[in-house]
């Protein structure tokens, strides 16, 4: 989604003064001389003002533009698709602790597989053989211990 | 493309079956163990316990998977450790940097306290090390020196609050000096402090003999003094603090612990598979080439060795400014 | 001080057919690794480290530098074919090979990268064998005034790279570099910006931040496309090695820049092959005829910062060979190794131990000229792979993303912050924000302000201290050079024209 420039460039402006004032409270160093603070702030200052002279950019051209442009190559299907992998990320971080690495994989590359309207039987073994692949790669291969859950291995 | 998916179905069911849990036998332990260390891969801390978990997978007649969980200063690695089940299945190694992490960091509470200590293993004694370019040549001059210009010498060794800087902080103290007569420059490990103390940066470094042990040999550091109670072997001609008036000892150290409430028997086969291991003159010879200080202390005694280091680097931490 | 006699015992060393076989055996496991998005060549080697306890000391430290010359140019196979780096010094040019890929120039563009990158570890190579004392001494010199420049060299690079506009190109960077803040600083260990959070104290891991700006933000673009192409997007259209022999005659002097840049970078400790590819990127731009090809599938961009990394990498074992002095955690693992093995860095390794150290350098060669048959395997290999319809690949691609980003510290918030990232970046690339500054001020941020806050505090804030010191003060002046030589070079023009 495109914002356009005065909206986006306020965006970053607001934000940029929300880590100054947040930033303006960490402390000097032992001797007085600046600190934590210098650093952050200094670089809230900068954004601030590339934000502001974005959004000054932008007021040129605000009339008869839209605020928010869709991609034009998005379709409808295409902004679900979107959700449902984030959602599949977040489901599979959330749940790897308890189902394990194997199920919880197995779930996300599957459903994922599904919406991209793979053909059932491609689905029925390119997500097993994919998790597994997976598995065996960074378990056994590489020793990276992966969350077990409920099959203990 | 068929194909090759039928073949790798088939890879894929033989590979299940081979996974299948294997059967369950009476004595522990029964299946892998799980080691937790909280510093990063390829590390000091990280090859130590790598080299004892091979040695205690031959006792133990089971894996042993060393897990690195760095992050937070060592925090998160032994957050994991001290919630884990106590079933004697995963263990720990705790450093010097448990007794520091939570005087600096307030969200931090994970403390020696949490855990069950099982045996101390290492401990690298802090230096008194100076730039070979520095104008003061022996351990007198440079405290006359640091007397009389008070801030001019920089120092480094660590990130601010490192077991490095109490060292720093811990020396000018027994020898009278207020902690800020060196000027302390941060950094993010010895490596770069002695990086900077070659480039002229800084002029005195604290850390251990194992990473000063180059610089002295490249005549590019020269080392006064060694913080513990007996020479360092391969630098016999470096005399200790003690035996040059002020009796400190400080250094990090490192051993292996388990969460709270193991049952006593499982906690017994451990503790005597760490034993064997670190008898084994292989274990020996590692820690002698990579100039790691081997001392021991067993359980109760390992627990008033954290104790004391908690508070005393405690104690310094305040006088630096840096506890909360 | 260059030595026939300990050549010849360094190569009857190495020509031990163990040593061969650990090497190859090394190398293919090092172009896995380097593949794989997520996977690093630092925990390749600490994997590796309990096996090279068995070995004798030749083929355990020739394993890991064949492995980790391998896995620089691995790193480009998916940056081209996925665009999704597989190590961070495959990110400055990843953009420009993804693009000559989707124009069905993917072959031509791997057997580049193959090419150059086996040219500029030769360099690298030639360098450590030929002077690596008297360059350690210089690299020592470096202090933290010195690094601060260039750490803003780097930097300005950023602007270079941005394409577009300058103020985007300025506001990724500055995104990248406020991501930094993130985590204690260096003067007081205060956490900032961490809310509570144990697992950000140490900042933002690079690793999960790459793959999330990169990976996930190219699954998400896929996936969002209304027609998801049923036929694979890269074609091979083209044998890999056809003409590279023009290409090279074509850019040979800047192929010399960036072999002189990249080796030097990485004697550098602390300064890596990723530093030295994206200098190299900005340097080829503001020297180039055609600097407007950049960014949209330049392959002489490719060839500039593709050798540079490569280069690097011999370069990183100079300071660490003479003084102990790790570059990066790779050095700090073969310092450890080699004191195992009870060869210690420093002038006895040269004086004892000359046999040895010669064969490390035959080992270096050695790795780069077999870069080319192995390489060349693991292409073909590739290609294979890119059969695969993209609506059956994006979601194996996900699950590689996910585990990568775990995989580094064993810890499910770094997938967290990949999600974050990706979808961050998916917002920056519909609006015409690069990413690429963002994720050079990721690299650069930390060295950035943790050597300006050294420099002040050892020069009791006296800003002129960054010109005191005769390499910084050179340094320096570069800078300011580049930044204004536009500027100049328009003023002489308009004195000229007026004359």
């Amino acid at each position: 989604m495109k914002i356009h420039d005065f909206l986006l460039g306020l965006i970053i402006a607001i934000i940029a003064v929300a880590i100054f004032v947040v930033a303006k409270d960490f402390p000097d160093q032992n001797d007085g001389k600046p600190g934590a603070w210098l650093y952050p702030c200094a670089l809230a200052i900068i954004t601030f003002i590339c934000g502001v002279v974005m959004s000054l950019k932008g007021l040129r051209h605000l009339k008869g533009e839209k605020l928010f442009v869709l991609n034009k190559e998005l379709s409808s299907f295409g902004a679900v698709n979107i959700v449902v992998v984030i959602a599949l990320i977040v489901f599979y971080i959330e749940a790897s602790e308890y189902l394990g690495f194997l199920i919880s994989m197995f779930i996300v590359i599957a459903v994922m597989l599904t919406m991209l309207r793979n053909k059932f039987w491609v689905i029925l073994i390119t997500a097993p053989v994919a998790t597994l692949v997976i598995y065996l790669i960074f378990s056994k291969g590489l020793l990276v211990p992966l969350p077990e859950g409920l099959l203990y291995f | 493309m068929k194909k090759t998916l039928m073949a790798a179905a088939a890879a894929a069911v033989l590979t299940v079956a081979s996974l299948a849990p294997a059967q369950a036998a009476d004595k522990y332990p029964t299946h892998a163990l799980t080691l937790i260390c909280s510093w990063g891969a390829g590390g000091g801390s990280d090859a130590q316990v790598r080299f004892i978990a091979g040695l205690m997978e031959k006792d133990l007649g089971q894996p042993i998977k060393v897990v690195n969980k760095t992050g937070g200063g060592g925090a998160v690695g032994w957050s994991a450790l001290a919630r884990s089940k106590a079933d004697g299945y995963t263990f720990g190694q705790l450093t010097a940097e448990l007794a520091m992490d939570h005087w600096i960091t307030p969200e931090v509470t994970v403390s020696y306290k949490d855990f069950d200590p099982l045996l101390l293993m290492n401990e690298d004694p802090a230096t008194v090390t100076i730039s070979a370019t520095a104008p003061y040549k022996t351990y007198d001059e440079f405290i006359k020196y640091l007397k009389d210009n008070p801030g001019k010498v920089r120092g480094g060794a660590t990130s601010v609050g490192g077991i490095w800087h109490v060292a720093m902080g811990l020396w000018l103290q027994a020898v009278g000096l207020p902690v800020d007569a060196i000027t302390y420059i941060p950094t993010s490990g010895s490596a770069e402090a002695y990086k900077e103390m070659a480039a002229g940066g800084i002029d005195s470094c604290f850390t251990s003999v194992a990473d000063s042990a180059t610089m002295y040999k490249t005549g590019k550091a020269i080392g006064l003094a060694v913080m513990s109670d007996q020479r360092d072997p391969k630098f016999p001609d470096i005399p200790t603090a003690k035996e040059l008036g002020s009796d400190i000892q400080v250094g990090t150290w490192r051993g292996l612990g388990l969460p709270k409430g193991v049952p006593a028997e499982r906690r017994e086969i451990l503790l005597n598979a760490i034993k064997k291991a670190i008898e084994d003159p292989s274990y020996k010879k590692f820690m002698a080439d990579r100039g790691f200080g081997i001392k021991v202390l067993e359980g109760e005694d390992f627990a008033k060795y954290m104790e004391k280091s908690d508070t005393d680097l405690g104690a310094t931490l305040k006088a630096l400014g840096l506890a909360k | 001080m260059f030595s026939f006699d300990l050549l010849t015992q360094g190569i009857a060393l190495v020509m031990d057919p163990y040593v061969l076989l650990v090497v190859i055996c090394s190398g293919l496991y090092g172009l896995f690794i380097g593949a794989m998005p997520g996977l690093t060549a630092t925990m390749a080697v600490a994997l590796l480290v309990p096996i090279t306890f068995y070995m004798e000391p030749v083929p355990a430290v020739a394993s890991i530098i064949t492995m980790s010359a391998m896995a620089i140019f691995s790193g480009d196979l998916p940056g081209t074919l996925l665009h999704i780096p597989g190590t961070p010094s495959s990110a400055a040019y990843c953009n420009d090979s993804f693009a000559l890929a989707k124009q069905g120039k993917a072959s031509m563009v791997l057997g580049v990268d193959l090419v150059l990158s086996c040219l500029g570890g030769l360099f690298g190579s030639l360098v450590l064998l030929c002077a690596a004392p008297a360059l350690a001494e210089v690299a020592l010199q470096f202090s933290s005034y010195e690094f601060f420049w260039l750490a803003v060299l780097g930097l300005s690079c950023a602007v270079l790279i941005s394409g577009g506009s300058p103020l985007r190109g300025v506001i990724s960077l500055m995104i990248g570099l406020l991501l930094t803040c993130v985590g204690s600083d260096i003067t007081l260990g205060f956490p900032r910006f961490t809310f509570g959070n144990l697992s950000l104290l140490e900042g933002f891991s690079f690793i999960p931040a790459m793959i999330g700006m990169f990976g996930l933000a190219e699954v998400l673009s896929n996936v969002s496309k209304k027609e998801m192409h049923n036929t694979e997007i890269i074609k091979f259209t083209t044998d890999v090695f056809k003409g590279i022999g023009t290409l090279v005659r074509k850019v040979k002097f800047q192929i010399l820049r960036s072999q002189l840049i990249g080796t030097v970078i990485g004697i550098l400790p602390g300064a890596g092959g990723d530093i030295a590819a994206w200098i190299c990127y900005g340097v080829g731009k503001r020297f180039s005829k055609n600097p407007d090809e950049y960014g949209q599938g330049s392959v002489e961009a490719i060839a500039n910062s593709t050798t540079a990394n490569n280069a690097a990498i011999s370069g990183a074992f100079i300071p660490a060979l003479v003084f102990g002095i790790p570059g990066d955690s790779l050095t700090a693992i073969i310092i450890g190794v080699l004191f195992m093995k009870g060869l210690e860095p420093g002038p006895s390794l040269f004086t004892e131990h000359g046999d040895f150290l010669y064969a490390i350098y035959v080992v270096f060669i050695l790795a780069n000229i077999l870069l080319l048959p192995l390489g060349y395997i693991a292409i073909r290999l590739a290609t294979k792979i890119m059969k695969v319809p993209p609506k059956l690949l994006n979601p194996i691609i996900l699950g590689f993303c996910m585990v990568g980003a775990y995989a580094i510290n064993n810890d499910n918030f770094d997938i967290t912050c990949m999600l974050w990232f990706g979808i961050a970046a998916y917002i920056m690339i519909s609006n015409s924000i690069p990413v690429a500054p963002a994720i050079l001020g990721l690299v650069l941020g930390h060295m950035l302000e943790n050597t300006f806050m050294q420099s002040m505090i050892k020069s009791e804030w006296d800003p002129l201290s960054f010109f005191s010191r005769p390499i910084s003060a050179t340094l320096g002046l570069i800078t300011v050079l580049l930044w204004f030589s536009p500027f100049i070079v328009k003023a002489v023009k308009k004195a000229r024209a007026k004359v």
